[in-house]
């Protein structure tokens, strides 16, 4: 009886030990992740930052505490379920606002719609005065302000009649920091110039800096083509020369 | 406050040290006129008293000049001010210096058919070059503002004018355009390139009331201002006789000699060929009549700033004018006189003359006025909005040289309208002193700072 009351006194603590060694580790983890996708996404909206760093933290500690309950020896069938359910809930509950950030990446780009233009979208007409990660701002003409969600452009029929919008086209660049940032925008913009026959002249290229990380300065490039119809097309063909631009100033670079 | 001032001109040029490779320098500890110059121009005559001033009153603590100085070491101090040079490769700098210089000519409307238009030249390679310059002194000025927490950033002058975009933050910028700002030169189909640049600022303050007409006109929606350029009647005296009897004998000016004096750097927009003209239109009824020259070239000009030899060639073709036109005995070069000679030949001079086809505004005719001289000043300068016709001076047609020379005609044959001009230009100085642009222009800077109305 002894003999077995030890035996199991030693496997309790040695359980314990465990766990107590899994949540450590799991504290550390949940640590270190958080860290690093807080560093990764420094030039990111700070909101969004905040919550995606939220959303690893807990997903790290829902997988160390599995791992611990199930050291204790308890049924994990049923936490797993619940978990399960919790997550598809966080989804369903956020698809929303995915889907608006994700539509973000289409405003500009493919979706002709800038600052200070005046639009007319599901049914809210004035003048864009914001665009922020989930949402379009509206300065109507009565005064009052539409907050339009994003996904609404990739969605509904959206009209621009601000006059050169169909001409516009924005090509985001992305210039590594190991790359002389102004050499590289001088280097972009002698390309662009071979590139004036096509486009309209009454509006020399301009390049506007958005975002400023550790690793890359991220910009736009504003230019308009002379022939709306061949707004994708050139779009397409000079974000690929000038990737190609950047990725040889980048091999430059690093072989110096 | 902590100011960060972004110009072309730096403050101080060196000249015979190369400290190029040093760390930061003291340019106190080095030796005025041997080692290194004050660099001349518009912008440094004013700028620099306009921060000594805002500091002794405590307006500013840390101030930054951010200026191209391609030969100098990357940090200098200078009477408390952080010097801090802005270096881009050479042939970054002569694609930059080629538009910088085309588009100086375009502003001041002398540009002939061989130099491409505003918008045409921002598709030419040279552009991209002025862009990386403007690109590289915004990106130093970012630098600054982390470590140095920089509350207002002030540009200076015309090809600064993208830095101010290219500065990604919501810190206050105000710009200070020094060159003419005229509608009649900027015709409205530069309007969509401009304002992209001109409405990135919080304010700008131009050098006359035209040109701020004109700024409004060409769609800037901002604070605008217009300070006339100042300067500091101390630093200007009546030289002993000895002095300006030195001066005569130094440059060959006989006692019976009448001087019409014009000083300005050397450069086309000047109007020395008009001078020359207007010259030898007079020379054969007054042979006594002389046409002195003051002044040399630019940083532009400078072999230690863009090397571009726009002086000597002007030189080149002005004398060759003179020499044509058989008054070659009659027009004296100076170059560049320090100070006491400047003030020697302004005290010599019978009439003082400015006769630029463009001119941002012409604080040499207030120099003549300190003097008590009567001038003879292009309707094309700044200027010539304070000057009063056939009181305080004579305001001319540059492009007409019979009109240039009837002017200085009429001075030399009455000799008390003359001194009569002398006294009540001296009055019309009044309103460039110093004290007065200091407190308007610190004033301006301190309410954009502060975000007052």
């Amino acid at each position: 009886m002894i003999e077995l009351g030890l035996v199991n006194v030693t496997g309790v603590v040695l359980r314990l030990a465990t766990v107590a060694a899994i949540l450590l580790i799991t504290y550390v983890v949940a640590r270190l992740f958080t860290a690093i996708l807080g560093r990764a996404l420094r030039g990111g909206p700070p909101l969004i930052v905040d919550q995606a760093v939220k959303i690893v933290s807990v997903f790290v500690w829902a997988v160390g505490l599995l791992l611990a309950v199930n050291q204790l020896g308890l049924n994990l069938d049923v936490l797993l379920v619940l978990l399960a359910v919790a997550g598809v809930g966080l989804i369903v509950a956020a698809r929303d606002v995915l889907s608006n950030v994700l539509s973000k990446v289409f405003i500009g780009t493919y979706i002709p719609v800038k600052l200070g233009d005046y639009i007319s979208v599901d049914g809210f007409s004035g003048k864009v005065v914001e665009i922020n990660h989930v949402a379009t701002v509206i300065l109507m003409d009565d005064g009052s302000i539409a907050t339009v969600p994003n996904a609404q452009f990739v969605k509904a029929v959206n009209v621009n009649k601000t006059s050169l919008a169909p001409q516009r086209i924005s090509i985001p660049v992305t210039i590594p920091s190991k790359v002389s940032f102004p050499k590289a925008e001088a280097e972009i913009l002698k390309l662009v110039y071979r590139y004036k026959p096509r486009l309209d002249q009454r509006f020399p290229p301009i390049f506007t800096v958005k975002n400023r990380g550790t690793n890359s300065v991220e910009g736009e490039l504003d230019l308009l083509v002379s022939n709306p119809e061949l707004r994708e097309a050139l779009t397409s063909e000079l974000s690929a020369k000038i990737k190609e631009l950047l990725d040889r100033l980048d091999r430059d670079a690093a072989s110096k | 406050m902590n100011l960060a001032v972004c110009s072309q001109t730096p403050l101080v040029r060196l000249l015979s040290v190369d400290l190029s490779s040093q760390g930061t320098v003291d340019v106190e500890r080095l030796v005025l006129d041997k080692d290194y110059v004050f660099s001349p121009g518009g912008v440094t005559r004013m700028v620099y008293p306009l921060l000594i001033h805002m500091k002794s009153r405590n307006y500013v603590e840390g101030v930054y000049w951010v200026s191209l100085n391609p030969a100098a070491p990357s940090v200098m101090l200078y009477n408390g001010i952080k010097l801090i040079s802005v270096k881009v490769d050479e042939t970054s700098l002569k694609g930059y210096g080629a538009a910088k210089e085309h588009m100086w000519k375009l502003f001041h409307g002398t540009a002939d058919q061989s130099i491409p238009q505003l918008i045409e030249l921002a598709w030419r390679d040279e552009y991209a070059y002025f862009n990386l310059y403007n690109r590289v002194c915004a990106e130093t000025l970012l630098e600054l503002d982390k470590t140095e927490e920089l509350d207002l950033f002030y540009i200076h002058d015309f090809q600064q004018l993208p830095t101010g975009y290219m500065l990604d933050t919501l810190k206050p910028k105000v710009f200070r355009w020094h060159i003419p700002f005229d509608e009649k030169v900027i015709p409205p189909d530069w309007e969509p390139f401009l304002t992209k640049f001109l409405n990135a600022y919080d304010a700008i303050i131009v050098s006359c009331r035209a040109y701020l007409n004109s700024l409004i006109k060409r769609g800037y929606k901002g604070r605008a201002y217009h300070i006339y350029p100042y300067i500091d009647f101390k630093e200007y005296r009546r030289p002993e006789r000895t002095e300006t009897e030195y001066f005569c004998g130094r440059f060959g000016i006989n006692d019976d000699d009448f001087v019409v004096l014009l000083v300005a750097r050397l450069d086309p927009l000047k109007g020395h060929d008009i001078a020359v003209k207007a010259l030898a239109h007079l020379v054969k009824k007054y042979p006594h009549l002389k046409l002195v020259f003051v002044g040399n070239g630019s940083f532009s000009s400078s072999s230690k700033g863009l090397g571009l030899d726009k002086a000597g060639s002007w030189k080149r073709m002005v004398s060759g004018m003179a020499e044509a036109l058989g008054v070659s005995d009659r027009v004296v070069f100076t170059g560049h006189l320090p100070q006491d000679m400047l003030d020697a030949a302004y005290e010599r001079c019978d009439v003082f003359i400015l006769p630029s086809r463009a001119e941002g505004f012409g604080l040499v005719v207030a120099e003549a006025w300190l003097h008590m001289k009567p001038v003879i000043v292009s309707s094309a300068a700044g200027i010539s909005e304070i000057v009063e016709h056939g009181k305080t001076g004579l305001i001319v047609d540059p492009d007409n040289v019979d009109e240039v020379a009837r002017a200085i005609e009429y001075l030399i044959r009455n000799e008390y309208t003359r001194m009569e001009m002398g006294v009540l230009g001296r009055r019309a100085a009044e309103i460039l002193s110093i004290e007065r642009g200091l407190k308007e222009e610190a004033e301006v800077l301190r309410n954009v700072a502060e975000g007052s109305p």
